[in-house]
């Protein structure tokens, strides 16, 4: 679905990634961890066409893309839900999954209705804060919204950058369990996580990033059974 | 004329006058929202407006709406035009660079007027008559309703278009979170574009309905530009109430400052407003209202 080849990419005089190789088959799970500064959120910034210092090749679904902006890559069923979640804070829970669905804004509300029931299925709680400010809303229930606005896109690839930054342990565990299920609807994931024992979970492969380059990659059960990782992300 | 009649004259003056003011702070908002740059041309905007109309109805000898009409959509062109010609090319618009262009944009947008258009002041007639009508001792000049009028349509639009439309609301959106806006597929540079021909119809319509009270000259624009300023920096710039706000207020201000103090001092209100605003509450009356919680 998404082959990603010799990637380089940086911000000004900065590489962060360097030949930066992985791919992400239909229906999987991929999970990217490494610590701060491994160049997760990077990779997520390029392969979602906000970052524009790009060399390399990203394809997707057979086409080229790296030369895309991220307001086209959307379309193209890529959505980023970027790190710190950044819902649009002065608008609405509803306004905000609105702007989800803006690049499907000439299918009519008929066509969206069913994306809103399907977002308000799974996070009940932003049905009922739908009129609320998202800025008002607690950081868990932003990261609902983030997940949400997302889906309102309908990506067939869904990225999400550290989701569980910030969160208290059960609304991680909810959040996750929503990956869970958002898999299992059909939706690809790539995930970035600083939380390694979580994201190992819920993924069928992963990539340990280390200083830009990818140092080991493996099914989601070798990985946790690494000495390395274990030491390294797992803290055992 | 009694005490409380004056006050009434200064007030009716003051918030015809305010209305325009606001009207103009709305331009600077609109784009300082959607660029976080102030917008220098602002002003010569306001100023075409009323030139392009009085030609139109002068050597186009058009009737006055249509002449009008054509002013507005004339200058919303040109605001849309100076963007993609400008602004749009930049690989990274930053907030100073489009600041530095703005004044680039309103010192040709000047010359050309004046080389085009010449150097005399221009007018025409009030839209309906120049009777003034008497409320309570005081009286109110016909385009003042006018003014008042054409001002509240345009806002109540403007508040439309920014609460309902999905292109309003993807404008918010922008302006809250740029990346954030990119990846849900809203085209920033589309909201940039549309920021300017919004703000450059405000300042046109300003200048449309201003015209009939005072002439307007090539070099109109920078005052006019620096009062709207100093009314959206009051009400809270970026803010589109706060420009109803600032600007009414800083109107009233000018004309009790006209009225009791001196004419000669009008025009001072409006520096006075600006610095006491910068030194005690840079905010605006209004200030930021965004709500943020992490």
């Amino acid at each position: 679905m998404l082959q990603v080849e010799r990637l380089n990419a940086g911000y000004g005089n900065i590489e962060v990634l360097r030949d930066l190789s992985l791919d992400v088959n239909q229906g999987e799970v991929i999970c990217l961890i490494g610590s701060n500064g491994a160049g997760k959120s990077t990779t997520m910034g390029a392969l979602s066409g906000l970052l524009r210092q790009v060399t390399g090749s990203i394809v997707f679904e057979g086409e080229s893309i790296e030369w895309q902006p991220a307001e086209r890559i959307v379309s193209r069923g890529i959505c980023l839900v970027p790190e710190g979640r950044r819902v649009f804070q002065p608008l609405s829970v509803l306004e905000n999954l609105e702007m989800g669905a803006y690049r499907r804004r000439k299918e009519g509300r008929r066509a969206l209705a069913t994306d809103f029931d399907l977002v308000y299925g799974i996070f009940p709680r932003l049905k009922e804060r739908r009129d609320q400010p998202a800025g008002t809303l607690s950081g868990g229930e932003q990261q609902m919204l983030a997940i949400g606005r997302a889906l309102m896109s309908r990506p067939r690839l869904l990225m999400l950058d550290e989701p569980s930054m910030g969160l208290a342990p059960l609304v991680v565990r909810e959040i996750f369990d929503v990956i869970a299920r958002l898999n299992a609807e059909g939706i690809t994931i790539l995930l970035a996580e600083q939380n390694a024992r979580m994201a190992l979970d819920v993924a069928s492969r992963g990539y340990v990033l280390q200083s830009g380059q990818i140092v080991l990659a493996a099914d989601a059960a070798a990985l946790e059974a690494d000495d390395a990782v274990r030491e390294a992300y797992l803290g055992i | 004329m009694d005490f409380e009649a004056k006050l009434l004259q200064l007030i009716f003056a003051g918030i015809s006058t305010g209305a325009v003011y606001a009207l103009i702070a709305v331009g600077f908002n609109v784009i300082f929202k959607s660029t976080d740059a102030i917008n220098f041309s602002q002003g010569e905007w306001v100023m075409m407006g009323g030139l392009i109309a009085a030609t139109a109805i002068g050597a186009g000898q058009m009737p006055l709406v249509i002449a009008c009409i054509i002013a507005v959509l004339a200058v919303a062109t040109i605001g849309g035009l100076s963007e993609r010609l400008t602004v749009f090319p930049m690989r990274r618009p930053t907030p100073i660079l489009i600041t530095l262009i703005t004044i680039g944009l309103a010192i040709c947008t000047k010359s050309l007027v004046m080389l085009i258009l010449g150097k005399l002041p221009v007018g025409y007639k009030p839209f309906t008559g120049e009777t003034p009508i008497k409320i309570a001792g005081a009286t109110i000049h016909p385009q003042s309703l006018w003014i008042l009028g054409i001002t509240a349509v345009f806002m109540v639009a403007t508040h439309f278009f920014f609460e309902r439309t999905t292109m309003g609301k993807a404008m918010r959106a922008a302006a809250a979170d740029r990346q954030a806006a990119a990846l849900v597929g809203i085209s920033v540079r589309n909201s940039i574009l549309i920021s300017f021909v919004i703000a450059a119809a405000a300042g046109a319509i300003a200048g449309v309905i201003i015209t009939p009270m005072t002439f307007m000259v090539y070099d109109n624009g920078t005052m006019l530009g620096f009062k709207g300023f100093s009314a959206a920096m009051l009400g809270g710039l970026g803010n589109l109430y706060g420009a109803l706000v600032g600007g009414l207020t800083l109107g009233l201000l000018e004309a009790l400052a006209g009225g009791y103090v001196s004419s000669q001092f009008k025009d001072a209100v409006a520096f006075l407003v600006l610095l006491l605003v910068l030194f005690a509450r840079p905010a605006g009356i209004l200030g930021q209202r965004d709500i943020t919680r992490v």
